[in-house]
């Protein structure tokens, strides 16, 4: 059954997709929190930097960045739409 | 007269917190520093309707959690100052991850105004919110607000007046079971044990239940055992219940909560986002032309400080204390040498030397806070962070590596939009090791003198010698700073989480307001410092009494020939050389000035008697010494200021010396190993 998650580093541009699980450290995860990212929190990755890394998500109706490497450790189901 | 009621202002980052402040206080504020740490605290007044109120505008935050030096002020300022009122700022557009903020404040059972902000931007968006079932689902008053054009202002100050005697709000979120039997259990130890009262223990639980390091402090939990033991207990119980930890549980309580408000209060429309954000970011972050886009912006902002604020209005300055310094040498024409020299070298000489940088920050500050208040920085910092990351460093550190191109003590300032202490704190101490304006004219006579009319194939000498020493500066700024995040700062945690904000077009108000208070920090704080070097070098120039300032003899001299022997083995073991890298310490500029001193020779002549004491190559190693030594009085004074702490000053000092001396004598052994002279 987990085959259907993916880490979200994984997830193409213009995908939709649920947050599942964060394996971080305590301060990033809690910074991921403070900004909205929890548990079923639905996402669409809305692009990448000019060299690949970060990557820009949008969530909650506002776009936010992150690091490959961070992203790794983000478990996440994608949503067909 | 009435009590004085105290405001605060608490928001997200990007909420227009800042905006509204300045609305509230326009030039009737002031900036001074949260007691103990670097961040600045800004205070404004303001009389409303015979009242005096004094407006505290707390550092921007996402949340409560205390994982910053920001959140730990703002958690600080709430519990234990205990603000009359906390008006609350919402970007409207952005409700809901605002909100997180909004609950975690109403848990601290603080009196809130919600003031939402920036409603027009959220409109056009087509996100409606219904304020008064807002209001009336978290029982505290709500009034929508445009800062920038002081809609709803009045409306929103004589709510929050109106809340001075009205009783704190009770709120409680429900987390369920397990979590809110535990929560009781941790909040009657603590009623019991006399730490805190009814109103306070509830959100005391709920911090220590999220394993909050400044609750944990606040408590002294280490001291009671039974309390230690309820928590780890409480927590190990909803580990186990639940299946994850209680601070991510209680976090997604919160949201749930959140999507409940925005679910009743918000109705969106069909618009997609926004459009004008979207197209600039087309191109601001396109695949190809992001990278360059962001060389040509900070191109234009190197450009434009240099050329109109340092060269054009830069030049009034100079002339301004040129003339003062004629004027008062006529005033003094009949007193004794030393007196002149006081009121000319010393104390004018010493006021200009901090002076003269105001136009340059002035015109740099603007710039830069148009670049942040406009949504661009955070762009940069998204498109430069790949590049800047593969060697430790962290995206906005690019802006400061530009910047200070120009002026180191421009470049640390900017660090300031790096939010986490190990970023701040590498850029900082990297910034002096690149090439800063001041240095070219030492470079420009010594490449002159040396390689002016040598050529390396088809292109001149000259133009390698300065280009290498640019990239040199570059190189061991990142080395240094891949060094330092290994080494010094390996236990401080760095991270790119950032938001990119809507594009805005800042108000000139607002430009202003900052570029003068970042320019009034720079005077008041790093001005005594630069100040008091430029006095000390003076009185070393000048005594013993009745020596030529500057000479053999003076005591400057002495010890410059008493260190001479240190730069042996780089190449320029003279005195001359000693007493203008010592000089050199007060501005880097000078050590030009002070080669034509000791050498008694004018500009013209001094390229041939330079000839005479150095080589090429101890030329060249000369220049590396005057590149990457101890960083400028004016560079000194503001890694003191930025860092709080003179000793980070002292060893930014002593590191950039060492690995200035090292690289000058590894260049001229090297060199003299390959039959160079």
């Amino acid at each position: 059954m987990d085959t259907k998650y993916v880490s979200l580093d994984q997830v193409p541009i213009n995908t939709n997709g649920r947050i599942i699980n964060i394996t971080l450290d305590n301060t990033m995860r809690k910074k991921l929190t403070d900004m909205g990212l929890v548990r079923g929190t639905k996402f669409k990755v809305e692009g990448q930097a000019p060299l690949g890394d970060p990557i820009k998500i949008n969530l909650r109706g506002y776009n936010l960045t992150l690091r490959k490497s961070d992203a790794k450790n983000i478990l996440v189901e994608p949503l067909e739409e | 007269m009435a009590k004085e009621l105290n405001l605060a202002l608490v928001g997200n980052p990007n909420c227009g917190k800042t905006s509204l402040f300045n609305v509230l206080t326009g030039s009737r504020q002031h900036v001074g520093n949260w007691p103990g740490v670097t961040v600045e605290r800004k205070e404004g007044f303001v009389k409303y309707e015979g009242k005096d109120l004094r407006i505290i505008d707390l550092p921007g935050t996402y949340s409560f959690s205390a994982s910053s030096e920001d959140e730990i002020i703002a958690v600080q300022y709430i519990l234990q100052d205990k603000p009359d009122v906390v008006i609350n700022v919402i970007d409207s557009g952005n409700i809901e991850r605002n909100l997180y903020l909004t609950v975690q404040l109403l848990e601290m059972n603080t009196k809130v105004v919600l003031a939402l902000n920036m409603i027009d931007e959220a409109e056009k968006k087509q996100i409606f919110i219904d304020q008064q079932k807002l209001a009336k689902l978290l029982g505290v008053p709500v009034v929508a607000t445009v800062a920038t054009k002081s809609t709803g202002i009045m409306e929103m100050l004589e709510r929050a007046v109106s809340l001075e005697h009205s009783d704190r709000p009770s709120f409680r979120l429900d987390y369920g079971q397990p979590v809110n039997d535990v929560l009781q259990e941790i909040a009657a130890i603590l009623e019991d044990l006399g730490i805190s009262d009814e109103r306070a223990s509830s959100l005391l639980a709920i911090k220590l239940l999220e394993n909050d390091d400044y609750a944990k402090e606040f408590v002294q939990l280490d001291k009671h055992d039974l309390l230690k033991e309820t928590v780890q207990a409480g927590r190990e119980r909803i580990s186990a219940e639940i299946g994850f930890d209680p601070e991510i549980h209680m976090a997604g309580k919160r949201y749930e909560y959140i999507n409940y408000l925005i679910k009743e209060c918000v109705r969106k429309g069909t618009a997609q986002g926004d459009d004008l954000t979207e197209k600039i970011d087309r191109i601001a972050t396109n695949k190809w032309l992001g990278i360059p886009l962001f060389f040509l912006i900070m191109f234009l902002l190197y450009m434009i400080t240099m050329t109109f604020g340092n060269n054009f209005l830069g030049s009034y300055v100079e002339l301004g204390f040129a003339l003062l310094g004629e004027y008062v040498a006529g005033l003094l024409v009949n007193a004794p040498e030393l007196v002149r020299s006081f009121f000319i070298d010393a104390l004018i000489g010493g006021v200009g030397a901090v002076l003269v940088f105001v136009p340059l920050m002035f015109t740099m500050f603007f710039l830069i806070s148009f670049l942040e208040d406009s949504g661009y920085m955070a762009r940069a910092a998204y498109v430069m962070d790949r590049l800047m990351n593969a060697v430790g460093l962290h995206g906005k550190t690019a802006v400061a590596m530009i910047v200070g191109s120009g002026c180191n003590v421009a470049g640390i300032m900017s660090t300031r939009t790096l939010d986490t202490k190990k970023d701040r704190m590498i850029g900082i101490f990297i910034s002096p090791f690149i090439s800063c304006s001041a240095r070219l004219p030492v470079y420009a006579l010594f490449a002159a003198a040396f390689f002016g009319n040598k050529k390396v194939g088809i292109l001149p000498a000259s133009g390698l010698v300065f280009f290498s020493l640019y990239v040199l500066g570059i190189l061991v700024a990142v080395v240094a700073g891949k060094v330092l995040s290994k080494t010094v700062f390996k236990q401080e945690k760095s991270y790119f989480v950032m938001e990119l904000p809507p594009y805005r077009i800042p108000t000139l108000k607002s430009l202003f307001i900052h570029m003068w208070e970042k320019t009034e920090a720079f005077v008041k704080k790093a001005g005594t410092i630069i100040f008091a070097i430029v006095v000390l070098l003076w009185i070393l120039s000048i005594f013993p009494i009745g020596v030529t300032p500057g000479s053999y003899e003076s005591l400057l001299g002495k010890m410059g020939s008493a260190i001479a022997p240190l730069f042996s083995p780089a190449g320029f073991g003279n005195w001359e050389s000693a007493v203008a890298l010592i000089v050199g310490i007060g501005a880097k500029e000078a050590i030009v000035a002070t080669f034509g001193l000791v050498y008694g020779a004018g500009e013209e002549m001094l390229s041939t008697v330079l000839a005479q004491y150095f080589t090429p190559l101890s030329a060249y190693a000369f220049m590396i010494m005057t590149l990457l030594y101890s960083p400028c009085a004016a560079t000194f004074g503001i890694i003191k200021k930025e860092t709080n702490s003179l000793k980070w000053a002292l060893f930014s000092g002593v590191y950039s010396f060492v690995i200035g001396w090292s690289l000058a004598v590894l260049v001229y052994q090297v060199g003299r190993l390959f039959g160079l002279s």
